[in-house]
């Protein structure tokens, strides 16, 4: 949480002479960071960064404690001031009846103010609060945030004369309840909010959160209740966020205050009233603490703090750190109890987080760096990385962009078996894909320019639903093509599965994002590894098994000795007729003869194709007369096929 | 017969006898000395046929016809190679005509980035994995120790699956950080431990420096023993690796809930060099959280936190990338355009 400190208010709750660029720079290397110091001088305010799990520190008095702990630590002095000891006389007489539910709550602090001069606050009181991004109200108002602000504890006023005699009755609300804040505004509560009614069940508060219309102090008010209470942080976070009525206490509230600085908050308040508003006392004070908790001890060895650092220190350099933090430490030999102060109570809970508090205080930067030692794992990192990072090179070689896609797309892209989201960020994102195509054709469109043609490719998980299981992540390789032919795709997927040293066969078949009649199934190893045509968008498209090709790609494939007798090459040109398919044409030419080692296609003209026919022979160099006798082979298969004819 | 065969013969010598000379002349001089040599009037393929009148008819057609040929083809080649000689006298060697450049596509710039950070961790002994994007709330938040209430269990936060809860592991959603490989390789790997996750992973946010899908990587070490000596030692090298020797590295404290104590980490700003500049604060740059593995985690791995301690780390690597001062992109939604025009440049 960002939380504001001026610098001038810092400074009445430690003493030291560092510049406030120093304290910000140091505080941040073993503290709160602080982010920026915005203003000059008596309005230099430092904005910090402070996590949720140190609500202790979102004031000026606990932030304080930290500057004091860690400005001696670089040589500089800083001395914390507390706040005096208050008298607070508890004796619980206040004339109104006040009933907190100890599930709900942990602490209820009042009193009865009166005589208070409720005009405006003094000028310093006010210009603190806006340094702090809060709105001067009424003098009443005002020291509740003022308070708030110092001592981390939030407070509030109702109107003692509007309250008194119809009683606070802490409950859970009903669902449907309203309330109509102090800020006018009507609310409806889900129910399970944790409110403050009155005698007739009208509910006066939103502890923790914001006051109501009916209970907040005017102008006119007399005499006033001082009200701290503090509730169950999880129920204040849950109607906080449901209503989304975010105001800094209930920031704070949900973090878990601790129900300990209550005193400190009434003692500061009264003293306020006392001194600004004039005011009088007007009761005892009022205190229900049934939840009070011990303060916590807890047990570490030297040797454990050391090894978790990987330096050594010494008792007394431990102790020091942890003191000015408000810890406890006493040592029984090599062991150290450590008291933590109730304010760290939520925060503190193992032997780890007492050897932070001591590593951040002697600071990080003096920890060596030191790469560890030891045994190397037995694990080992899976070829599929490798193996993807091939497949890429090739790719990009074959001119192919490298494309990274969203995995989300909408209703319409997803297929079958999608997963939905329950949250999603729009209707275009509100799917898981199960294929890469409707990605990739984005990615294509958001490309087309002029009469550009390209190639695009992306490797990422497709996922599919199994039911009562996490679906199944299955990486695929999709590859689309823009404005080139189909023969250009065949030739990348080719010479991938070529360079991948699979052998494979297309048999027809269609999918949802392909072409009828234009698509087919890519077999190897009697594995169907993914489709290969034309898309429904007209886009020549391959999408392959990133897992099955990997499981049958051969690494290192075999050597091949060079041929020793040379081939004899020629050229014949065959007219076909009829929907003939050219694979079929060259797998038969090849079967003719033994002697025919390559069938290759080297030109198209209409329906006339010319292949160049490799004639060789392993153990001798093939005469004319030889290859004579194979053409005739090749010829006699030409003329028993109609559709086929070979052109002179 | 033999008298012809002989001429024919000795044409055929001549010939390319002529031939071989017509390559090796260098200039259109010894070109017209060849001329005359072989074809002149009294060259020498008119001296062999001086007494080809003695022959019969036919042969002497048939002799004909091959003189002729021969001293067509020896013409063509020395006009041929006359004009070689004259074109490349024309042509001068210009260094700076534009080039014909293969075409060659682009692997894309996370691709490059992860693969960067395999190797680096490789020298470590860091095993890569690749854990599911898609998880149970368990392996994402319960196993690493997050309240029931923490906020990135909201809604807003993170996204859910339209599914019913597992009741052993809750909610299904997209995993919002790589810490969700920690529990799982745990539960594979018995100690030592050096694992590096690269993964993507998911949040609800889309602004110039989130997209709702990034990539990770996590870092995790677990052994008998680990230091925060230790954890700092592995982020330097990572820092002198992956940018260079001269980035210094810093943590501060922090706070997750599946590391104990927990860190940020800073490194020098590469554009001012630590002296702070507009880019940077104070001259260092956010990179991103580590943390000592809090003995929680470790139990719920199944193993023994008394016995096995570890360190973390996850970091953005379109992050880490962006911040190497050299690439210069200040939206890293534009890592995800797909256009050419920007994959083209890497």
């Amino acid at each position: 949480m960002d939380i504001l400190i001026p610098d001038i208010w810092l400074r009445e709750h430690v003493k030291t002479k560092a510049t406030n660029k120093t304290i910000a720079q140091k505080v941040s290397l073993c503290g709160p960071s602080i982010e920026k110091i915005s203003g000059q001088k008596k309005e230099a305010v430092y904005h910090t960064e402070i996590t949720t799990n140190r609500v202790d520190a979102m004031s000026v008095h606990g932030f304080a404690r930290e500057v004091s702990a860690i400005l001696p630590r670089f040589g500089i002095e800083a001395k914390f001031i507390d706040y005096p000891k208050y008298k607070l006389k508890i004796t619980d007489k206040l004339k109104m009846e006040i009933k907190p539910d100890p599930l709900l709550v942990n602490r209820v602090m009042a009193v009865k103010i009166g005589d208070i001069k409720n005009t405006k606050s003094p000028d310093w009181m006010k210009k603190r609060l806006e340094l702090c991004g809060m709105r001067s109200l009424n003098l009443a108002v005002d020291i509740t945030n003022y308070v708030m602000l110092e001592c981390g504890h939030p407070t509030h006023v109702f109107d003692w004369d509007r309250v008194q005699s119809q009683g606070f009755y802490f409950r859970l609300s009903e669902k449907g309840e309203r309330i109509v804040s102090l800020e006018n505004k009507t609310y409806t509560l889900k129910g399970g909010d944790i409110v403050i009614a009155n005698k007739n069940g009208e509910i006066v508060d939103l502890p923790g959160i914001i006051g109501a219309q009916n209970s907040i102090v005017t102008k006119d008010t007399k005499n006033i209740l001082f009200f701290i209470d503090n509730n169950d942080p999880v129920k204040i976070r849950k109607t906080s966020m449901d209503l989304a009525i975010r105001t800094y206490a209930a920031a704070l509230n949900e973090k878990g205050v601790d129900p300990g600085l209550a005193e400190l908050a009434m003692g500061r308040a009264i003293d306020l009233f006392k001194k600004i508003g004039k005011a009088s006392l007007k009761s005892d004070i009022y205190d229900w603490f049934t939840n009070a908790k011990q303060q916590k001890e807890i047990k570490v060895e030297k040797i454990q703090i050391e090894n978790i650092l990987g330096t050594t220190l010494t008792k007394k350099e431990i102790s020091g750190t942890l003191k000015p933090l408000g810890f406890i430490p006493t040592w029984y030999g090599d062991t150290l109890n450590v008291k933590v102060p109730t304010f760290r109570d939520n925060d503190i809970q193992i032997p780890e987080d007492i050897a932070e508090e001591i590593a951040r205080i002697h600071g990080y930067f003096k920890i060596p760096s030191v790469l560890p030692v030891g045994k190397l794992p037995n694990a080992k990192t899976s070829g599929i990385y490798a193996f993807e990072n091939k497949i890429k090179k090739y790719l990009t070689a074959f001119g192919g962009h490298e494309v990274y896609c969203l995995s989300l797309v909408s209703r319409k892209e997803a297929g079958e078996h999608a997963l939905k989201l329950k949250n999603p960020m729009g209707s275009d994102f509100e799917y898981l894909r199960t294929s890469l195509y409707p990605s990739l054709l984005r990615a294509t469109q958001t490309n087309i320019r002029d009469k550009n043609s390209f190639m695009l490719y992306e490797i990422a998980n497709t996922y599919i639903d199994r039911r009562g299981n996490l679906p199944w992540e299955n990486p695929k390789l999709g590859v689309i093509f823009h404005n080139q032919s189909f023969r250009t795709a065949k030739g990348v997927f080719e010479l991938l599965l070529e360079k991948l040293n699979i052998k494979y066969n297309l048999e027809f078949s269609s999918t949802w994002f392909m072409a009828k009649d234009k698509s087919t199934s890519v077999y190897a190893h009697g594995k169907n590894l993914g489709t290969f045509g034309i898309s429904i968008d007209n886009h020549p498209y391959f999408e392959l098994d990133i897992n099955g090709l990997y499981a049958i790609h051969k690494p290192n494939p075999a050597f091949r000795p060079i041929p020793k007798y040379p081939a004899q090459i020629e050229d014949i040109t065959i007219s076909v007729k009829g929907s003939i398919l050219l694979g079929n044409v060259i797998n038969n030419l090849k079967k003719q003869s033994s002697k025919v080692s390559q069938v290759e296609l080297i030109d198209q003209y209409q329906n006339n194709y010319t292949f160049r026919i490799y004639y060789q022979d392993p153990k001798q160099t093939l005469s004319d007369k030889d290859v004579n006798v194979e053409r005739k082979k090749l010829i006699s298969y030409l003329n028993k096929n109609p559709n086929l004819s070979l052109k002179e | 017969m033999i008298a012809q065969q002989g001429i024919l013969e000795e044409i055929v010598n001549l010939r390319n006898q002529a031939l071989g000379e017509i390559m090796q002349a260098e200039n259109t001089q010894s070109l017209e000395e060849i001329k005359i040599k072989y074809l002149g009037r009294n060259g020498l393929i008119n001296n062999l046929i001086k007494d080809i009148k003695e022959l019969s008819e036919p042969i002497r057609k048939q002799i004909g016809i091959t003189v002729n040929d021969t001293k067509k083809t020896i013409l063509n080649e020395i006009n041929e190679a006359e004009s070689k000689i004259k074109k490349e006298k024309e042509t001068n060697f210009d260094p700076t005509i534009p080039g014909i450049k293969p075409v060659y596509g682009s692997t894309h710039i996370i691709t490059e980035a992860i693969n960067e950070i395999e190797d680096i961790f490789k020298h470590l002994g860091y095993v890569r994995r690749r854990y599911p994007e898609v998880e149970w709330d368990w392996q994402a938040f319960g196993s690493l120790n997050f309240s029931d209430n923490h906020p990135a269990r909201d809604e807003w936060e993170t996204f859910f699956i339209d599914k019913s809860a597992s009741k052993k592991f809750g909610q299904m959603l997209l995993t919002p950080h790589t810490s969700s490989g920690q529990v799982r390789e745990m539960e594979i790997t018995k100690p030592p431990i050096r694992m590096i996750n690269i993964s993507k992973t998911y949040r609800r946010q889309s602004d110039a420096s989130h997209y709702p899908m990034f990539h990770q990587f996590e870092g995790l070490f677990i052994d008998e023993s680990a230091s925060i000596a230790n954890l700092k030692g592995t982020l330097e090298y990572f820092v002198h690796n992956f940018f260079s020797e001269d980035r210094k590295t810093r943590i501060r404290p922090y706070n997750f809930p599946f590391t104990e104590p927990s860190f940020e980490v800073d490194i020098s700003c590469g554009v001012c060099n630590g002296r702070g500049c507009k880019l940077c604060k104070e001259g260092w740059l956010e990179i991103g959280g580590a943390g000592m593995v809090h003995p929680n985690v470790i139990k719920n791995g199944g193993l023994d936190p008394n016995v096995y301690k570890g360190f973390a780390f996850g970091w953005g690597v379109e992050r880490v990338y962006l911040m190497k001062t050299n690439v210069g992109i200040d939206d890293l939604r534009t890592l995800y355009s797909n256009d050419i025009r920007y994959l083209k440049q890497f």
